[in-house]
């Protein structure tokens, strides 16, 4: 099995299940998205998935592996990449370093050697990642400006390049095209049509409709905390459920 | 007839942050009964403007007239007791109180009356003694927006009202907003939207924010949705 | 065992501890901040309490009316305005070193106005008297007072907070005060906590009066060592918080009737004296979290905000090295009491420079560095006792302390400000108390400088050599991926961990990096005095050295080797208290100018190069890092191909 496997994940708050058994596949080479109300368990999924937060059940496999107790570093060394919801990036560092920051920490080295100054055997291939990310999103041009002095569309791209440089196997999303004008988010849909078809298993959180049916291979809603409908993206959004939650979009 | 004087009024107004300055003088006017949308990408000083107009930042320099009287120095709570009332895009609510006494709060003095914010955010009910803190992204902005249904005001400035929400949810607020201001002649509201899509229905006036600087204004027909 | 003579004897000494926890638990339910800055507050009011009775000559019911009424409540009025007001919105690292400045702040003022001279004739407002119970047990009048008072504030508040509107209204301002403030009169409200929370402190010091010297240094400690109880109720509750106070005070005299094994008598002496700093200790490495406002970044408050933080060097650290350690170089040319008084300021610029890596570059408070350079001396002189030769003791010591530092910040880094900060400061003080002062440990301890250095010119250079080796350190963690991590960091922890940084790994990396650099700072001190002085690593020493490097700013190295020069040249050059008074003042007024003096000085020298560079060429100048560079010319190449 290539691509991300979560089986049985539960999460509970107090007396909620916030996520409540939820089966769900993420294959490599196609883009996932995940879709449903406020409060139905989306976000907490994904932290669960990155390790942000504990789960209370199920397991999270990643090309056969097992991450279910690593901590979300390691998950991330072990190819799992992803963004925030919130833009998170570095804002005092270049872009260039940003992706940098990316390629250079996936595998540990140790810290005394880097106090010392000795030199990174790693340094070329980083160099070449981060030049070959910064160049097919675009990003090229301000490769040394501050991440922080950009606007907001760009920093969306900014934290997609850290997380590609590092070359994972699977890209969590979480409400990518928030904050994006509308050429913006043909831009970023395009980029990840190409990243899946190059083999990436992509999973999106998101709340706009037109973006899902554009970028997604398959959708799943979620509503209070369960996986209620899957398919393709138009037949979800078909589903009497779908109509319910979205009443009055489109 | 109402007054003539415009209810708020903003004269060349500079908010810098330490050494940078997020807004370059910027001068607009606020007219009563209107329903105004300030739009621009992220950092393009909209929460600035609206935070500075609330008073929870001071300008560098401009004015702030509110109804004929100068408020650029007035504080938070003068602003607030004339009927200013800013709703921010993060940190709306206590979060280390429930669900509760954060609409007590919000509600003053008529505390009984809470029934305006669980009519309009059914959700809220179950979660009465829920700290805040413990609530969903999309739950703690309900919250926060349902000051603007309990506390009383005649501006009421929302930055970013659907962030975080289904925009099914967001569309429907906009629209129980603009019936608010509609229902009093001298009540105006203040929408900040990065995209403002869904907003343009609902506003009667338009100002474009680009880089700290008031680059247009109109009404929502001037301006195609697509391009802001 | 239990003896009931002993067990009042404790109830005594354990309402004393929880006068002290009720007053800074009730200080941070009405404001939101842990004042652990209560005790100086309460020994200021009883040195005014005495100036009032035994100078001035007025009656103690007025005095203690004037203390209670005007001077306590006075303090946290202007404390209010003119420190947290303007720090409101800032994280606990803003507030902690704020709190910290008015504990120095109060010192100083002790210092300057009193001499700092202890007095036994504190006026007592309770009649001496006792009761005697059955079997010949007495329990003073103080005593039973105390107790009333406790159990009336804890009630009364418990009550006030949970039960009442005003309560409510109170909880929201410590919650968000501006966000309160346009429904609530949140600036009163605030005035109001503060009022009363120093009223607690003044009430605290007429209680305790009769009790203790009056010094400025015993009720200071004692608050910060009874902070432990405060600790074990998680900051919340107010009954648990007694209820400990006085167990642990009774705990602590039951111990005196323990009487083991001569050779180990020393050890219960001491676990008796100390009880309340081991539960701070231990409930701080027990506890999971305490109910407290700790989120939040770090450094957050500290760290100038606004400007950009790149890995890339910036004016201040592009000023021509040559020109700086010629000015370093100068007191070699000094006459000889100057130089002397000048040996001291290399030792304390690689302590300075320990916090700016703790705190600037790992974004750990550390408020326990004085332990760390105790350490450093000690392990030298023991090293040296045991055959190794002197400079290598000087090396080999502070690398022994960075293990330490390790084993000590790796059970609490995950946790962060005022927890961090708590945990450094309880690790100091046990080892201030149960190795600095335990003659085991440190007696027949003797000091010497390595041979070749004995002189102080050549010693001097010596300590250079050991502040450049600092300071390269300071480099390595600047730069490379290394310095990158680090300030990736400090932009974005959640962003870090997805990229694959080992947060914990690397904090405590770091961390314990300064510690070691801290025992090295303490192995020059003990060096340059040529002997141990427990005093010099005294627990409180360590929040000094804070909050100075916190006025100075904690993201620059070079502001703390001229900030150690500058406090020891107040020190040499005024009378005592002179520099605890600056520290304090710059501590306290931080919220006006975040980032320290460096970043005032760093915001002029960007102002000055965007000027320059705005004449030359219009638009941004672009300085590219080795990264950028590297990018551009493959860039460059791809386009020439």
């Amino acid at each position: 099995m290539t691509g991300l496997a979560i089986r049985g994940l539960r999460r509970r708050f107090g007396g909620v299940a916030a996520v409540d058994g939820v089966d769900l596949d993420v294959p490599a080479g196609a883009v996932t998205a995940l879709i449903g109300p406020n409060g139905a368990g989306k976000t907490t999924l994904f932290h669960c998935v990155t390790g942000l937060d504990r789960l209370d059940g199920g397991t999270v496999t990643l090309a056969g592996r097992d991450l279910t107790g690593l901590a979300p570093h390691a998950r991330a060394r072990a190819g799992l990449a992803w963004t925030f919801q919130r833009i998170e990036l570095f804002a005092g560092l270049t872009v260039a370093e940003n992706a940098r920051v990316g390629a250079e920490n996936r595998r540990g080295r140790p810290l005394v050697a880097g106090l010392l100054g000795l030199p990174d055997p790693r340094r070329a291939t980083v160099g070449a990642a981060v030049g070959l990310v910064l160049e097919r999103l675009g990003l090229a041009a301000v490769a040394d400006v501050p991440a922080g002095t950009l606007p907001t569309g760009t920093m969306r791209l900014v934290e997609l390049a850290r997380a590609l440089a590092a070359e994972p196997t699977a890209l969590l999303l979480d409400e990518p095209a928030s904050g994006l004008d509308d050429r913006q988010i043909v831009r970023l849909a395009d980029v990840l049509r190409t990243l899946a078809a190059d083999g990436l298993a992509v999973l999106l959180v998101e709340h706009d409709l037109r973006f899902i049916r554009a970028v997604a291979d398959t959708a799943h809603l979620m509503i209070a905390g369960r996986v209620e409908a899957s398919g393709r993206p138009d037949d979800v959004l078909a589903t009497p459920l779908a109509h319910d939650v979205y009443a009055g979009e489109d | 007839m109402p007054s003539l004087l415009p209810l708020l009024t903003l004269d060349a107004l500079r908010v810098r942050y330490g050494p940078l300055e997020a807004l370059h003088g910027v001068s607009l006017t606020i007219e009563p009964g209107e329903v105004t949308a300030v739009v621009g990408r992220n950092g393009a000083g909209k929460s600035t403007l609206l935070r500075s107009v609330a008073g929870y930042l001071r300008p560098s320099s401009g004015r702030i007239v509110w109804q004929g009287s100068d408020i650029t120095r007035a504080s938070i709570g003068r602003r607030a007791a004339a009927g200013v009332l800013l709703i921010p895009d993060e940190g709306g609510v206590f979060r280390s109180l429930t669900v509760r006494e954060n609409l007590e709060l919000f509600a003053g003095h008529r505390a009984a009356d809470l029934k305006l914010a669980f009519e309009t955010f059914p959700a809220l009910k179950e979660l009465t003694s829920r700290r805040a803190a413990l609530l969903s992204g999309g739950e703690q902005q309900m919250l926060a927006l349902s000051r603007a249904l309990l506390a009383p005001w005649r501006l009421l400035l929302v930055d970013e009202l659907s962030q975080g929400l289904a925009s099914a949810l967001a569309g429907r607020l906009y629209a129980v907003l603009a019936e608010l201001a509609a229902a009093h002649p001298d009540r105006s509201v203040v929408l900040a939207e990065p995209h403002p899509r869904a907003a343009l229905a609902a506003v009667s006036q338009v100002h474009v924010l680009r880089r700290g600087e008031l680059a247009a204004s109109g009404s929502p027909a001037d301006f195609d949705a697509a391009t802001l | 065992m239990f003896y009931a003579g002993l067990a009042l004897n404790g109830l005594a000494i354990g309402c004393v501890a929880a006068l002290a926890a009720v007053g800074l638990l009730a200080t941070y339910r009405v404001t939101g901040v842990f004042n652990i800055a209560f005790g100086a507050i309460a020994v200021f009011c009883a040195y005014v309490m005495w100036q009032c009775v035994r100078v001035w000559g007025m009656p103690v019911g007025v005095a203690a009316v004037l203390v209670l009424g005007v001077v306590a409540p006075g303090i946290g009025l202007l404390l209010e305005r003119v420190v947290y007001r303007p720090l409101r919105g800032s994280g606990a690292s803003g507030l902690l070193v704020a709190t910290l400045g008015v504990l120095v702040l109060h010192l100083g003022l002790i210092f300057l106005l009193w001499g700092g001279r202890s007095y036994v004739d504190a006026p007592a407002i309770l009649p001496a008297g006792d009761v005697r119970l059955p079997g010949s047990l007495r329990l003073p009048y103080s005593t039973i007072v105390e107790l009333c008072v406790v159990a009336l504030i804890a009630g009364a508040l418990t009550f006030l907070l949970t039960g009442t509107r005003v309560g409510l209204l109170v909880r929201a301002v410590v919650d968000d005060r501006d966000l309160a403030a346009a429904s609530v009169p949140a600036d009163r409200l605030a005035a109001g906590g503060w009022a009363f929370g120093s009223f607690l402190a003044g009430l605290a010091s007429v209680l305790w009066a009769p009790i203790y010297h009056l010094d400025p240094y015993s009720l200071t400690l004692t608050v910060l060592e009874t902070m432990g109880v405060a600790v074990l109720a998680r900051l919340t509750s107010l009954p648990v918080a007694v209820g400990a106070a006085l167990a642990v005070g009774i705990g602590q005299t039951e111990l005196t009737a323990l009487h083991p094994a001569a050779r180990w008598q020393g050890l219960v002496d001491a676990f008796h004296t100390n009880l309340f700093v081991l539960v701070l200790f231990a409930a701080l490495m027990v506890l999971p979290r305490l109910g407290i406002r700790d989120s939040g970044s770090v450094g957050a408050g500290l760290h100038r905000s606004g400007a950009r933080r790149t890995s890339k060097p910036d004016l201040v650290q592009r000023l021509p090295l040559g020109t700086f350690s010629l000015v370093l170089g100068l007191p070699l040319f000094f006459d000889p009491a100057d130089l002397r008084a000048a040996l001291a300021v290399p030792a304390l610029a690689v302590i300075f420079v320990s916090l700016v890596v703790a705190t600037g570059y790992a974004g750990q408070i550390s408020l326990g560095q004085a332990g760390y350079a105790g350490l450093g001396a000690l392990f030298m002189a023991k090293l040296a006792a045991g055959g190794v030769p002197w400079l290598a003791a000087l090396v080999l010591g502070p690398l022994l302390v960075a293990p330490i530092g390790w084993l000590t910040g790796y059970p609490t880094i995950r946790r962060q400000g005022l927890y961090l900060a708590l945990t450094t400061f309880a690790t100091a003080a046990v080892v201030a108390r149960f190795v600095f002062a335990q003659p085991v440990f440190v007696g027949g301890l003797t000091v010497s400088r390595p041979p070749g250095f004995t002189d102080d010119h050549w010693f001097y250079v010596l300590e250079l050599g050991g502040l450049g080796l600092a300071l390269l350190l300071v480099r390595a963690l600047h730069t490379g991926p290394l310095g990158r991590a680090l300030v990736a960091l400090r932009d974005s922890e959640p962003a870090a961990v997805s990229a694959g940084i080992d947060v914990r790994r690397l904090k405590v990396f770091v961390f314990a990096c300064a510690a070691g650099l801290a025992g090295l700072g303490g192995a020059l001190t003990a060096s340059a005095a040529e002997a141990f002085n427990p005093t010099d690593f005294d627990p409180v020493q360590g929040l000094v050295w804070f909050a100075a490097v916190a006025v100075w700013g904690v993201d620059s190295a070079v502001g703390a080797v001229v900030g150690a020069a500058a406090l020891v040249a107040v020190d040499v050059g005024t009378v005592v208290g002179v520099s605890g008074l600056l520290i304090g003042v710059g501590a306290v007024l931080l919220g006006w100018f975040p980032g320290g003096i460096s970043a005032v000085v760093r915001r002029g020298g960007d102002w000055l190069v965007a000027s320059q560079d705005s004449d030359r060429e219009a638009g941004p100048a672009r300085r590219l890092s080795p990264a950028g560079r590297e990018l551009a010319a493959r860039l460059r190449e791809r386009g020439a191909g």
